[in-house]
């Protein structure tokens, strides 16, 4: 499943959002449910996360890899997570534009998703995806504005 | 012999205990030291399995066993497929995978716990590792060269070639005036049946012979199969069918895990149950159809068909169950339809996917070929400028005609084509509804009316042309008291057996159906049958009965005429007695016989004690059932939305036994087969992912979505048995489709469309709405 | 369909049940009639330890008019709201989405309260609560707090609710003179729920101008929302069909909508346009 969408730092400079998104301490702190981020190599790290929709929720272990990294605007990024309710594999790109004083995130990847969470969930894996890319940016804006001021 | 009971509307005796409850299913079965099974499934559609890791679940207290594929494999003999085509590549399968998996559903493991919730977190705590590999979902992909293979032994995911030709196909084509073609899609459909799957399997007590109850269609075929399957000797094994809640062909299979349930209770020397749940039942019971159809008709100006070329894809699914190859190949055989079509070219490839195996769902083979046929018939209509009524008509083959030889290589037995489509039109007034729909479009509403006169194959059928025998099974004993008890092989799920058996055996005796007990679906009471499925079970089942019961009535006539001191040839049987001809007056009563064939102190010669016998009913042909549907829909002009609003069908099934459950039949079959046209549809994601993984995404049909059924018959007797029967368990599915999707295009074609894909979602439709109103 | 091992405690009073709340904290679940959770047990999508019943709390069921409002107890079934005589002529937008939910088995189990909670993109209901400008009371560890339907439904499967508030009642204000309401939809085939639905509530006033103009549409976005921009292009608007239609034209207008195997984003787009001016051709037929 395709999903892409756009979140607006604003007044955040991009290089300031770049050192954030590439953070794996920061990405952590912001990840929801995210109970463990360990970096296993360069760019490679590892993760448990609890994620909850509503009354759906599973835990997931997995790993996250950003690679192709072009600061401060693009990199690529995967991500794949596996849980008794199944597994959700995603793979995108991420660009930060500047529009000025802030910085515009834009995100396009695939999302793939196997066992029950494809059998019986596939008509919320995408809204599912984007409320929680949605909370993620939401809070790392909240985290570099407070940083800022 | 009078008919007192068969050709009336009586109530199944079946219902009583099936409406207030009391009847046992599978699942009601409960045994002392009873184990539960449950199954972990993979979850990939395509993966090699790097490691299991079982020491979790064998520590959870309760759980008694855990097994997997090498176990199995060592002991257990693989999952058992029917049928031959030259050169075809068969998949070879256990029980539970080794190495490698190849639909997502795929038995990896198997638990067995001392309760079925302590089983179900056991098979949650299974660890598997897995190693992807890129799936293929998509047939036509998987049969290019350089796709990924399911299996390294074979060199291409194409399991068989299929064809043939009758007639001169390319002449037809060059002398043709006109040629339609179109591409036909059977999407693939899970059976759902109300009951899902289920077997209890125990060691039973004096001598260890494992008797296991599953919910089937085919007890003595399975016992055959299970025996081989956990090497145990037939004859130390019994299978018994209790009540069954539907099958649809889903139940005419041997599946692995009733395999398992079996080997675990031989292993543990528990009772082992395992009941399977919905989920499991829509990614792990046989699918249905999934073909795609390349369809070209050949035809002369005056709307005379020439010729037909058919190439066919079949989408097998990752491995083959009982009859998987089988059952698209059907479609070939009834390719022509109602038709007389000269010549006749169809090809077929069965190609290996990744996803569950298709199989036998109602109908099998003949929706398929019906839905093809029917289309290009309105492809073709609509070409010539031809109503589609009078293009049908003008190629039905005459009533004088029967028995006639298709092109498809089967001899049809009899029908009157145009007397069912002339009531059917005359029923639905269908010139009138023409002038409604002119009416209608002036105003800007879309309403579409839709034919389907179809041919099909029923009584399953000579044993040349099965894969298992085409044979069935009857006893009849009438007990010392007059009683009468009907052993019949043709193992019903729902079809109303014990009803229209006793029917038949009460006329043929003249006693009444109360009189008359039918028992079925218990390998250890009746002798070795077949099972009921393709519409076989009357007509083949049936029939084995009758014969049976043909020669008690000789037995009878020869003891009566011997105490009424006359011959048997002047003896025939009456309500309750047995009479000698000629308005003599003098008779004996039935019980008084019956009696005498016990006490045995006054028999003719050579006439042994007793009355029971067993025929083995081997049918020469196949029947053709037969009718014509008309559906008419109309369209939501913003959102699309097709709504039926008239349904009228004439069916032939031949003589009929009880009216009652041929319209049953005819109902239900109706609105599966519009389900398949409107809503039903296994979805597979690109990476063989099942989307429709429950009832909340696989739409099943509602009484609220279709009108009161408007319903008639023709009667034209099939020549192939004695009592004149075709079979209806599936005629309704297999007419209402094409009927359906004909009515949707109808109400499009003023818009060029000549074709729209099942299931006709409303947005399909809306979309050729909006695209007409951009233009 | 077999759920994971949980507890199990019935609830006397919804006081109760917030005080367990509390104290299990997210390992707890509240359950009513049992229609959205246990499924997603069962289907072992959803995992609580903790099950709390407030089923059996008698005072919740209820529908009242009093004080300009109609007053819905939580546990209110969607059978009770379907027929009730108060619902029909205060906001039959309501009766119209409870007479949609489900079949009738899950209308004669589930609850309003239950429903709401459980936020689901494509419930029927809060369409008709947008729409109707519903307030939701939910009593929590510091007591009652009202919170308006339209910040209710904060995304997907996500309320305003905190975890551990549950919701008491949903209050309707009742309107005056020449009013009517509505609720239509499509229904997904398979499930019933809605790949669109869309609820509308006008007042006419003397001179037959469109006011107070309501419209929430569900099944389309993550959450439900009101169809604000068509809101204002009609108040103050005699309804012509015309202007209807128009004004529909933006119902869907900035929403991301779903998009799965049953319907595109573009057609739910659209559904929602076509839903939202027939379910305002019969509020308005309704108003009279």
């Amino acid at each position: 499943m395709r999903i892409e969408g756009q979140f607006l730092f604003d007044e955040i400079p991009s290089e300031a959002v770049w050192a954030f998104l590439t953070d794996a301490t920061r990405i952590a702190e912001c990840l929801p449910g995210c109970e463990k981020l360990v970096k296993t190599g360069d760019g490679t790290y590892e993760m448990q996360m609890k994620i909850g929709v509503g009354a759906i929720s599973g835990t997931f272990t997995g790993g996250i890899g950003l690679h192709d990294l072009a600061p401060p605007s693009e990199y690529q990024m995967t991500v794949n997570g596996s849980g008794t309710p199944g597994f959700v594999n995603g793979e995108g790109k991420i660009q930060l534009t500047s529009n000025g004083t802030g910085t515009v995130v834009q995100y396009s990847g695939d999302v793939t998703a196997g066992g029950a969470i494809a059998s019986l969930g596939q008509r919320m894996i995408g809204g599912a995806a984007r409320m929680v890319i949605d909370q993620f940016f939401k809070c790392a804006a909240g985290k570099l504005r407070t940083n800022a001021g | 012999m009078t008919q007192r009971y068969v050709g009336q509307a009586l109530k199944r005796k079946e219902d009583p205990r099936l409406v207030s409850g009391t009847s046992s299913y599978v699942d009601d079965i409960s045994m002392p030291g009873m184990l539960h099974m449950a199954i972990t499934r993979s979850i990939h559609a395509h993966a090699r399995i790097k490691r299991i890791d079982i020491s979790k679940a064998q520590r959870l207290p309760g759980v008694h066993a855990v097994i997997t594929g090498e176990e199995v494999a060592a002991n257990c003999g693989p999952v058992p497929s029917a049928g031959e085509i030259p050169n075809m590549k068969r998949p070879q399968r256990y029980l539970l995978a080794v190495s490698k998996v190849r639909f997502v559903g795929e038995p990896i493991a198997a638990v067995v716990a001392a309760d079925k919730y302590i089983a179900r977190d056991a098979a949650d705590f299974i660890e598997i590792e897995y190693e992807p590999l890129p799936a293929v979902v998509n047939p036509e992909k998987a049969m290019q060269p350089g796709s990924p293979r399911l299996y390294d032994e074979f060199s291409d995911n194409v399991s068989y070639h299929f064809g043939f030709e009758s007639g001169n196909t390319e002449e037809a084509f060059k002398s043709a005036n006109v040629v339609v073609k179109e591409r036909f899609i059977n999407q693939r459909l899970a059976p759902i049946a109300m009951e899902t799957r289920g077997a209890v399997a125990t060691l039973q007590m004096p001598d260890n012979e494992l008797v296991i109850w599953s919910s089937t269609q085919i007890p003595h075929l399975l016992r055959t199969q299970l025996a081989l399957m956990v090497r145990v000797p037939e004859n130390r094994m019994r299978v018994i069918a209790p009540e069954v809640g539907g099958g649809f062909g889903s139940k005419l299979n041997v599946y692995a895990e009733e395999g398992l349930v079996a080997y675990l209770a031989k292993k543990t020397g528990h009772p082992v149950k395992w009941i399977e749940s919905r989920r499991e039942n829509i990614a792990a019971t046989i699918h249905g159809r999934d073909q795609i159809d390349d369809v070209e008709l050949a035809l002369k100006k005056d709307g005379t068909i020439l010729g037909m070329r058919v190439k066919s894809i079949a989408d097998l699914g990752a491995y083959f169950q009982l009859l998987t190859p089988i059952i698209p190949t059907l479609t070939g055989l009834l390719a022509p339809g109602a038709y007389k079509v000269p010549a006749l070219k169809f090809d077929q490839v069965g190609v290996l996917t990744n996803k569950m195996a298709t199989d036998a769902y109602r109908g099998a083979g003949r929706p398929e070929a019906t839905y093809l046929i029917e289309r290009i018939m309105d492809v073709a209509a609509q070409k010539l400028k031809l109503d589609p009524a009078e293009l049908r008509r003008r190629n039905f083959p005459r009533p004088n005609e029967f028995p006639y030889k298709t092109s498809g290589g089967v001899i049809y037995d009899s029908a009157d084509y145009e007397k069912a489509l002339d009531r059917a039109l005359e029923l639905a007034d269908y010139k009138g509804l023409r002038l409604k729909q002119a009416e209608l479009w002036k105003q800007g509403k879309y309403m579409g009316i839709g034919l389907s006169s179809y041919v099909e194959i029923c009584a399953m059928g000579p044993s040349t042309a099965m894969p298992a025998g085409g044979w069935e099974s009857g006893t009849v004993r009438i007990e010392p008291s007059g009683k009468v008890t009907v052993l019949t092989g043709a193992s019903p799920h729902g079809q109303g057996q014990e009803t229209s058996f006793a029917q038949i055996a009460a006329d043929e005796l003249g006693i009444t159906p109360d009189d008359v007990v039918v028992i079925h679906g218990d390998t250890a009471r009746i002798p070795y049958g077949i099972g009921t499925f393709g519409s076989r079970a009357t007509a083949v089942g049936g029939t084995a009965m009758f014969l049976a019961i043909q020669d008690l009535k000789e037995k009878m006539k020869k003891i009566a005429a011997h105490l009424l001191e006359t011959t048997p040839d002047k003896m025939e049987f009456s309500p309750g007695k047995l009479v000698v001809k000629g308005g003599s007056g003098r008779s004996i009563n039935y019980t008084e016989v019956v009696g005498a064939a016990y006490m045995a102190r006054n028999l003719p010669p050579g006439v042994e004690p007793g009355l029971e016998a067993t025929r083995f009913f081997e049918p020469s042909n196949f029947t053709f059932p037969f009718g014509t549907h008309v559906c008419v829909v109309e369209l939501d002009w913003e959102t699309g939305e097709p709504k039926i609003t008239k349904y009228v069908a004439v069916d032939d099934c031949g003589n009929v036994i009880n009216p009652l459950l041929v319209e049953g039949q005819v109902h239900g079959g109706i609105v599966q087969g519009v389900a398949q046209a409107l809503h039903e549809e296994v979805v597979y994601d690109e990476n063989g992912q099942l989307l429709t993984g429950s009832l909340m995404d696989y739409a099943l049909p509602r009484a609220h979505d279709f009108p009161e059924f408007e319903l008639d018959r023709t009667v034209t007797p099939s020549p192939v048995n004695p009592l004149g029967v075709k079979g209806v368990g599936e005629a309704g599915t297999i007419g209402s489709t094409p009927a359906v999707v004909n009515a949707v295009v109808d109400a499009l074609a003023p818009f060029g469309v000549t074709h729209i894909d099942m299931p006709v979602r409303s947005e399909k439709v809306w979309k050729i709405l909006k695209g007409r109103k951009a233009s | 369909m077999i759920a994971h091992n949980f507890e199990y405690t019935v609830a006397t009073s919804l006081g109760e049940a917030v005080n367990l709340l509390q104290k299990h904290g997210g390992r707890a679940k509240i359950v009513a009639g049992g229609h959205s959770l246990i499924p997603m047990m069962k289907l072992r999508l959803a995992a609580p330890e903790f099950l709390i019943d407030i089923g059996r709390i008698p005072e919740l069921s209820y529908v009242n008019k009093e004080n300009g409002k109609i007053r819905i107890g939580a546990l209110t079934t969607h059978y009770v709201i379907e027929t009730s005589d108060a619902v029909a002529r205060g906001c039959h937008a309501l009766a119209d989405a409870a007479g949609l939910i489900g079949d009738v088995q899950v209308r004669n189990k589930g609850t309003i309260g239950g429903s709401l909670s459980h936020a689901d993109p494509a419930a029927d209901y809060p369409a008709s609560i947008l729409a109707l400008d519903a307030t939701i009371v939910a009593l929590g560890p510091k007591g009652e707090r009202q919170i308006p339907a339209s910040k209710f439904f904060v995304d997907m499967l996500t309320t305003a609710l905190e975890p551990n508030e549950i919701v008491r009642e949903i209050q309707i204000p009742l309107r005056s003179g020449r009013t009517g309401s509505a609720y239509l939809k499509m229904a997904q085939k398979a499930s019933g729920f809605a790949i669109c639905g869309a609820a509308a509530v006008v007042e006419l006033d003397g001179s037959g101008r469109l006011s107070n103009v309501g419209i929430g549409i569900t099944g389309v976005g993550n959450h439900a929302f009101r169809a604000t921009d068509t809101e204002k292009a009609l108040n103050g608007q005699k309804p012509a069909p015309d202007l209807l239609k128009k004004a529909c034209e933006s119902a869907g207008k900035g929403i991301i909508a779903l998009d799965d195997i049953h319907a595109s984003a573009n057609y739910r787009l659209d559904l929602a346009r076509v839903f939202s001016r027939r379910a305002l051709e019969a509020a308005i037929e309704r108003a009279g």
